[in-house]
């Protein structure tokens, strides 16, 4: 008896040594607390690294980024996207924007998500131990971050709650819009502050950090916006100078030169011209569908041409002498429309006839008795008769625009790329912009022409270029040198375009071999446009209007 | 004395960590009690077990000697059967084998054969030397006994409202996943089946509806009393008991116990012969219903029609739709995708053999079960397999020492495709049907792009995903009688170690598929754009322990009977995860990581850990076993809150009164021969909500779109996010939960009713104020303890039962209404008042009223419309009037996908070995949504959308104009596109004949049954012409679809 007493205790002993001591005082083993992160420069890094993910980069996706990159191209003139993207076919393209069906194109939430991130690393920062210089830079990145988070919004929605320090849930949330112009000038002003703390470049294993340019190049941007007509609704003269002032001070940090490598090559290896890019890798989980080459590549390349140049875009390619092709006195022929172009219409635009890949990486088609050329002609191995049919470019034209064609995206589904946020071309574009509203015509066409002869137009502009003609000129200089870049749908926002623009039909070719081997070009609507009034800015989702009490934009 | 100083009172109790003095202050009571009762007779109201005192007086002359054996009607021996002369106290009590001697005095004596939950038998001996007695089990189970929280109570007695079934009733259904067997047998209890993926069938559970809108609603799962075991997974011969506690006795589960609690027990060993006992069956599983989708020219004409209203231009030429309209050329052909992945039939086979038996000292039950299950999928491996095996053994190792040792161990084989289900029958859904599955020359078609051609996707040839689980799960126990102290005292425990090894093992590798030019009659191998080879080892081990120990008196006196325990429990997990990655592996003969490149190799792992620890306890107490009380409390602690929100007290009442034991009833209501009324109060607890989000927490960025790179190298930077914004106050959800009801038996215990009305308010809803926070704060918000909702309903159940000599029948049905409603959730401010929820069930619809589709353009003009709305499309109503279609007239309504209504109807009935047993289940208010065309850019419209949409042809159309997932106009949330969900279906039949027991018996064959029968036969209800299953909450209508399964088996006793 008494043994199995004992041996009772010793169960009951056993269990209860057994037993945790702390059973309730756990922690998160999966991630880090604010004692930890606010402590070591490293993790405050960490944490910055994060916010990059509001600037745009080079991958394709559908969904929750703020990262509608390409998708920009297919809701202006620019391209025809097939797979409703960000809802461009569905909301954009036909007008049917509205505050309750801005699909996945809207930002609002997502970009004010970063800046609450933002604001908790710059409320944070000062007061992280540690090497000043990393910090104050670290400092500046955020900064440079939020400036850009805010240039987003201010772009696509006007003005908007400026916010600059964290929210927490017993926060007052109740605030209404703030001018464009007070966010314009918020804007610039942090950019000043993010370019006092950047180093001009970073170090090479920082590179694609910001800098001092890249706050300096965005200011730029963000005051030519505040001076265009859009935003500057009395033509003030002091916008302009700012914005030229702004464009000036990027020029004058000499830090950059114009790429003179072969054109192509500039979106896809890193070179002198670029001042900010976003960089991505090729991942190592397996997943296709995020190799540019494989979305923009022709069908008979095996690509899904998601997005394919307009024949607007093809059509503000110039002729190799610099002349618009509806100049009577152009080289340009109807017979042969593809000859005698603008140099960059070869570099950017796949067309019927242009070789694209390697032959090695499409050994395929010369198996089937063709080359490596493009066949958007109707039979064509790219044509809606060829291969992988579904995917045929409805335009009959891709973009070679950032493709890099040095290695199989059959195989290699997806490349180290960078989407340039700023280059100095831009740069030269908005100070050629800003000058000629300044009335310095001259300074205009020095720079329009220091991008032409740099993309092999041999003819500069005349000096005598003046008014709307000149005005023509630097619109279709940026429609051209930045296409793809995202450029297009805010500029012709900003000039007052878009409702003749985006109203215009986008337009496709359909090409017909003819007998004798001559090809037959009719150009063809690819799709209807419905551009509103409103839609010069996106209404702020109904969503937030439901929660909130900010003014609606206008028209919706 | 308020809440508040009751807390603290419990703080202070906790604090000074008194556990031991609990069980001393109630030895003391105890104590006083035996001096004041030393002469009270003591029986043990709860063991079962029935002593008869005394063999009575040696009779040595003259005695007539008889034996014999009492069984059951299955003829198993019944140990323990009082045998007694009747009008003596004399008697004795049937052996281990059911066998008995008695001495009678003369041949008028007439012998009673008693034995709890069987009738009362009096057999005249005659002539008889040899008086073989078949027992009867009881109709009514009022002395059954049933498994309770913590405890065991006798039926008769229990106040809560609690619903039981027997293992046996559970066995009847074919699929190999238990929840799916508790269809329309429980009352109170909703069930949904949502797929037939083989291991990953099991239903949906909630107890009495939803509750809550932002914790987690499931039932708790308690097997054999360690929480969070997997109820799906096992044997379901293994299992004794489910019972389902539904209102506040589930109470003393604590801080788990709001959404309802299940508790399983296993089988385990009985003194007696051992019997062994097989359970096979083979099965097919069918799958209930696929969604028709068009053929390949109705495809293109859909689609032409689509881009024309889009503003684009056609992307199929007619005359490539008038050949595969002629489909006279094998180059121009239609494939209907979902027919082309699913196949008909796929088998199953279950085996299960157990055995089960013992001794005085030692009992035990063995079992062993393999599980087979293949899969619908045509071009598949993919199969789940399991195989349990189970220990369960009991010791008693002194008189009052008993111990026992339960270990259950099982390997689950999980063979799936590499890509997911969800991207093969997207694939599938969004596959041009003018696309064949192989070409003419047999080759592999490569689909729209990658070789995505979903049949091969989801074979072996795209590589496979393997996963391995490992379940240990050992319990060892003590019951420690401590009548030295005290008569009914007892000391108890035990401590469990569950271990679940996972090791999951994903395998890519290119696959061939081919292009086809058909003007150059060339095909070309797409299999460098398919994949790359790679391969990702995944090994997780889980640990969590379990400890609980119990102090238990339980004891009677006189009329008065006391059942007092008081425990504590605490459950700890541990959770450890590896991931490996290579890829480029040297070749696919060889699927190991060190094949792989080191080139974008990737390792990594993470750990999880939580804890729970509780004070607990009980007091039932009953006067002359009508009048019934009981009180319970648990004191929990819960490593989800932050240190000053973390201990709860959950406390409970229940009382009842057996009214029909009270003579003024017994004396005017014969009919009646129980009837229990009971209530019950009980404050519960939910603490199911994300992890941790009382602290600021970092963590690293982990979806890959997110990463960030850096450099001339583009090299990867690690990035951390706040994933959610601290909640400091965050804690507990509560639950006022009362019930009342009452348990009835009539007709000589044939016909038992059993009925509940209920009432829960949930306060404390821990619910993000993700409605009325604006955007801009950028806020990622945590839960709040900010909702309340109500929920009432009443459920019951009401069965008959009879034997006559040959026959044996049963018909019962149950009934369950929950209607859930909203009394605060977080709402924006700003949405007109017929959006907001309050009122509403939680989960109630928000849709676009619809007047159809306009017919014409003059309907389309002259009423308010959306921008760009063209005759075809959804006829939306102008809610607030303004003149516009605006998110603003969208309208809450009273319909929810969870059904109001559950209900099942049993029906049984059994002629000399030949039984058909029936369970029908079925759903009543609920609609569920379904957008056809929600599935993405390129799904196939279903038939039956695409015979009756609108075109400039079919003006009179019920269905919209071609439209895709994007479309504003028309796939968007809509009444139109609600479907009643409401059906009833034949769960389970089951027809078997039990063979006559002679026929074997010489081989030792006890009882052979064979069976057939079918799970899911068929459905009534109104989704069929759609092609969805109505248990289905697949809003775009694409999931794995449920299964019909029909088997034929065979039951073996030896």
């Amino acid at each position: 008896m008494k043994n199995k007493i004992l041996m009772c205790c010793y169960i009951l002993c056993v269990m209860m040594t057994a037993c945790q001591k702390d059973v309730l005082n756990k922690a998160p083993l999966d991630s880090y607390t604010d004692q930890s992160v606010w402590k070591d420069l490293s993790l405050a890094e960490a944490f910055a690294n994060n916010l990059y993910n509001v600037l745009p980069n080079a991958e394709h996706n559908w969904d929750n980024t703020t990262n509608r990159t390409w998708a920009l191209s297919a809701v202006s003139d620019e391209a025809y996207n097939k797979f409703d993207d960000y809802g461009a076919i569905s909301v954009m393209n036909p007008g049917n924007l509205t505050p309750d069906n801005l699909g996945v194109f809207d930002i609002w939430a997502r970009t004010y998500s970063y800046i609450q991130s933002c604001n908790i690393f710059l409320s944070k920062i000062d007061n992280v131990p540690g090497d000043p210089a990393w910090r104050n830079r670290l400092k500046g990145e955020a900064t440079y971050i939020r400036a850009y988070a805010y240039f987003s919004l201010t772009r696509d929605y006007g003005g908007v709650p400026i916010i600059t320090t964290p929210f927490d849930l017993n926060s007052n949330f109740k605030l209404s819009r703030n001018t464009y112009d007070d966010c314009s000038t918020f804007i610039a002003g942090e950019l000043d502050k993010a370019a006092a703390l950047l180093p001009v470049q970073q170090s090479s294993a920082n590179y694609g950090r910001a800098t001092k340019a890249a706050a300096l190049a965005l200011k730029s941007r963000q005051l030519l916006y505040a001076a265009s007509p859009q935003w500057n609704t009395t033509n003030d003269m002091t916008k302009w100078q700012k914005a030229s002032d702004a464009a000036k001070a990027v020029i004058d940090l000499n830090a950059f030169q114009l790429f003179n490598g072969n054109y192509a090559d500039m979106f896809t290896t890193q070179n002198s011209e670029l001042i900010m890019v976003r960089e991505t890798n090729k991942q190592y989980m397996w997943n296709a569908f995020q190799g540019v080459e494989m979305f923009l590549s022709p069908s008979g390349f095996h690509g899904w041409a998601s997005y394919a140049p307009s024949q607007n875009l093809v059509d503000a390619f110039g002729t190799a002498d610099g002349k618009d092709i509806t100049d009577p006195t152009s080289a340009y022929d109807p017979q042969h429309p593809y000859v005698n172009r603008d140099p960059r219409f070869y570099q950017d635009i796949v067309f019927d006839g242009r070789p694209y890949g390697q032959p090695a990486f499409c050994q395929d088609r010369y198996a089937a008795g063709s080359t490596n050329a493009a066949e958007f002609y109707e039979g064509g191995l790219d044509s809606p008769q060829g291969w992988d049919k579904w995917n045929n470019s409805v335009t009959r034209y891709t973009f070679r625009k950032y493709c890099d064609t040095t290695y199989n995206f059959n195989t290699e589904t997806q490349t180290n790329k960078f989407w340039v946020i700023s280059r100095l071309s831009e740069i030269y574009l908005n100070y050629a912009e800003a000058q000629f509203y300044l009335g310095n015509s001259a300074t205009t066409i020095q720079y329009l022409n220091l991008i032409r002869q740099r993309a092999g137009i041999q003819t500069p502009l005349l000096n005598t270029l003046s008014g709307p003609a000149l005005e023509n000129k630097i619109r279709s200089e940026r429609q051209v040198e930045l296409c793809l870049e995202g450029h297009r749908y805010y500029d012709v926002r900003r000039w007052k375009i878009a409702d003749v623009t985006e109203n215009k039909p986008l337009m496709g070719v359909v090409i017909t071999k003819n007998a004798n081997g001559s090809k037959t070009y009719n150009y063809t609507q690819v799709q209807t446009r419905a551009f509103k009034p409103q839609h010069y800015l996106l209404p702020i989702p109904k969503s937030e209007i439901n929660r909130t009490s900010l003014a609606q934009n206008p028209g919706y | 004395m308020n809440l508040k100083s009751k807390a603290k009172l419990l703080l202070w109790l906790h604090l000074s960590k008194i556990l031991p003095t609990i069980p001393l202050t109630i030895l003391i009571i105890a104590a006083a009690f035996t001096q004041a009762n030393a002469k009270s007779t003591t029986n043990y109201p709860f063991t079962g077990e029935l002593k008869i005192h005394g063999s009575g007086p040696d009779f040595t002359a003259d005695v007539i000697k008889i034996e014999g054996r009492v069984t059951d009607e299955k003829g198993a021996p019944l140990p323990g059967v009082s045998v007694r002369i009747k009008g003596t106290p004399n008697g004795t009590t049937t052996n281990v084998d059911g066998k008995y001697t008695i001495t009678v005095p003369d041949r008028q004596a007439v012998l009673v054969f008693s034995f709890l939950g069987f009738s009362s038998q009096e057999q005249n001996i005659g002539n008889s030397t040899t008086v073989n007695i078949v027992l009867t089990a009881k109709n009514a189970t009022l002395n059954e006994v049933v498994v309770v929280g913590y405890g065991t109570q006798k039926k008769g007695n229990v106040v809560g409202a609690v619903s039981t079934l027997k293992g046996d009733d559970i066995l009847q259904n074919a699929s190999p996943s238990v929840s799916n067997s508790l269809a329309g047998q429980v009352p109170g209890l909703i069930i949904n089946n949502r797929s037939g993926e083989p291991g990953n069938d099991g239903a949906s559970l909630l107890i009495r509806g939803l509750n809550s809108f932002g914790g987690g609603t499931s039932p708790l799962i308690v097997v054999d009393g360690i929480p969070d075991r997997d109820l799906n997974r096992l044997n379901p011969d293994d299992i004794e008991s489910v019972t389902v506690l539904k209102d506040a006795s589930a109470a003393i589960y604590g801080v788990r116990s709001a959404n309802g609690v299940i508790l399983i027990t296993t089988k385990r060993g009985k003194s007696g012969k051992p019997t062994i006992h097989y359970d096979g069956s083979y099965g097919i599983q069918q799958l209930t219903r696929l969604m028709p989708r068009v053929n390949a020219w109705e495809y293109m004409t859909y689609y032409n029609e689509l881009n024309l209203n889009q503003g684009n231009t056609a992307p199929y030429a007619q005359s490539d739709i008038d050949k595969y309209k002629a489909g006279n050329d094998p180059n121009y052909t239609s494939t209907d995708w979902v027919n082309a992945v699913f196949r008909k039939n796929a088998p199953q086979d279950n085996h299960s053999l157990s055995v089960q038996g013992g001794g005085e000292q030692v009992k035990y039950y063995f079992s062993a079960q393999s599980l087979d299950q293949q899969s619908n999928l045509r071009n598949s491996d993919e199969a789940f397999k399991e195989f349990n095996i189970r220990s369960n053994i009991d010791a008693t190792i002194s008189k009052n020492m008993k111990v026992n040792l339960d270990i259950s161990a099982r390997k689950e084989d999980r063979n799936n495709p590499v890509l997911s289900m969800a991207s093969i029958l997207h694939e599938a859904v969004s596959m041009y049907p003018f696309l064949p599955v192989y070409w003419q020359n047999g080759y592999p078609d490569a689909g729209v792009s990658n070789g995505r051609n979903p049949v091969i996707m989801s074979s072996s040839a795209a590589g496979y995903d393997m996963t391995t689980n490992y379940i240990v799960n050992p319990k060892l126990g003590f019951d420690l009688k401590l009548p030295y102290i005290t008569e009914g005292l007892s000391l108890n425990g035990y401590a469990a170690f569950d271990y679940n090894y996972r090791a999951e093992k994903t395998f890519h590798q290119p696959w061939d598929a081919y292009t086809y030019d058909l003007t150059t009659n060339t095909y070309s191998n797409q299999r460098a754009s398919t994949s790359i080879l790679d391969l990702a080892q995944d090994a997780q081990l889980r640990n969590e322990n379990t400890y609980f120990i119990k102090l238990a008196y339980d004891r009677q006196f006189g009329k008065h009977a006391i059942n007092v325990f008081a425990g504590y429990e605490q459950t700890t997990t541990n959770l450890d995860d590896t991931y490996a990655y290579r890829r480029d592996l040297l070749s696919n003969q060889l699927d190991q990581l060190f094949t792989g490149s080191t080139v974008g190799q990737n390792a990594t792992g993470s750990a999880y850990q939580d804890g729970r620890e509780s004070y607990l306890g009980r007091v039932a107490y009953s006067y002359s076993d009508k009048y019934l009380a009981e009180a319970s409390f648990r004191y929990n602690g819960s490593f989800n809150f932050p240190a000053d929100k973390r201990w709860g007290l959950f406390p409970a009442v229940s009382l009842g009164w057996k009214i029909s034991d009270e003579d003024f009833f017994k004396n005017n209501i014969k009919f009646v021969d129980h009837l229990k009324l009971r209530a019950s109060w009980g404050l519960m607890g939910n603490d199911a909500v994300a992890q941790y989000l009382y602290v600021a927490r970092y963590q690293l960025q982990n979806n890959p779109e997110y990463y960030n790179y850096f450099g001339g190298d583009y090299t990867e930077a690690k990035s951390l996010y706040l994933s959610a914004t601290p909640n400091a106050n965050i804690t507990w959800e509560k639950q006022d939960t009362r019930n009342i009801g009452f348990d009835a038996a009539f007709l000589s215990n044939k016909l038992t009713v059993s009925f509940d009305a209920f009432r829960f308010l949930r306060s404390d809803i821990l619910a993000q104020r993700n409605a009325s926070v604006p955007l801009y704060t950028g806020l990622s918000l945590p839960a709040e303890n900010i909702g309340k909702s109500l929920n009432q309903g009443v459920d019951f159940s009401v069965n008959y039962s009879e034997t006559k000599t040959v026959v044996k029948y049963h018909i019962g049905a149950n009934f369950t209404y929950a209607k859930s409603k909203i009394i605060f959730r977080d709402e924006s401010p700003n949405i007109p008042a017929w959006q907001k929820s309050t009122g509403y069930a939680i989960d109630s619809w928000l849709v676009y009223q619809t007047k159809g589709i306009y017919h014409t353009q003059a309907e389309v003009d002259n009423s308010p419309h959306m921008p760009g709305a063209k005759p075809g499309d959804l006829w939306i109503t102008d809610k607030d009037g303004d003149g516009q279609i605006t998110s603003n007239d969208m309208v809450r309504i009273p319909e929810s996908a969870t059904p109001k209504i559950m209900y099942g109807f049993l029906m049984g009935a059994e002629y000399k070995g030949i039984a058909l047993n029936l369970v029908w289940s079925g759903q009543a208010m609920a609609k569920q949504m379904i957008l056809p065309q929600a599935e993405g850019s390129l799904a196939a419209p279903p038939a039956w959308l695409y015979n009756n949409r609108w075109t400039p042809d079919n003006p009179n159309a019920q269905y919209p104009r071609a439209f895709n997932y994007n479309d504003p106009h028309n796939s968007v949330p809509a009444d139109f596109w609600l479907r009643d969900a409401s059906f009833m279906r034949l769960k389970t039949i089951e027809l078997s004949y039990t063979l006559p027991a002679n026929i074997f018996e010489r081989y030792g064959v006890g009882a052979v049954k064979v069976f057939v029968g079918a799970t899911n036969l068929f459905s009534i209800d109104g989704m069929q012409k759609y092609g969805v299953d109505p248990e289905t909450s697949n809003i775009t209508g694409v999931n794995y679809p449920q299964t019909r399964i029909f088997r034929m088996g065979l039951n073996v006793n030896l």
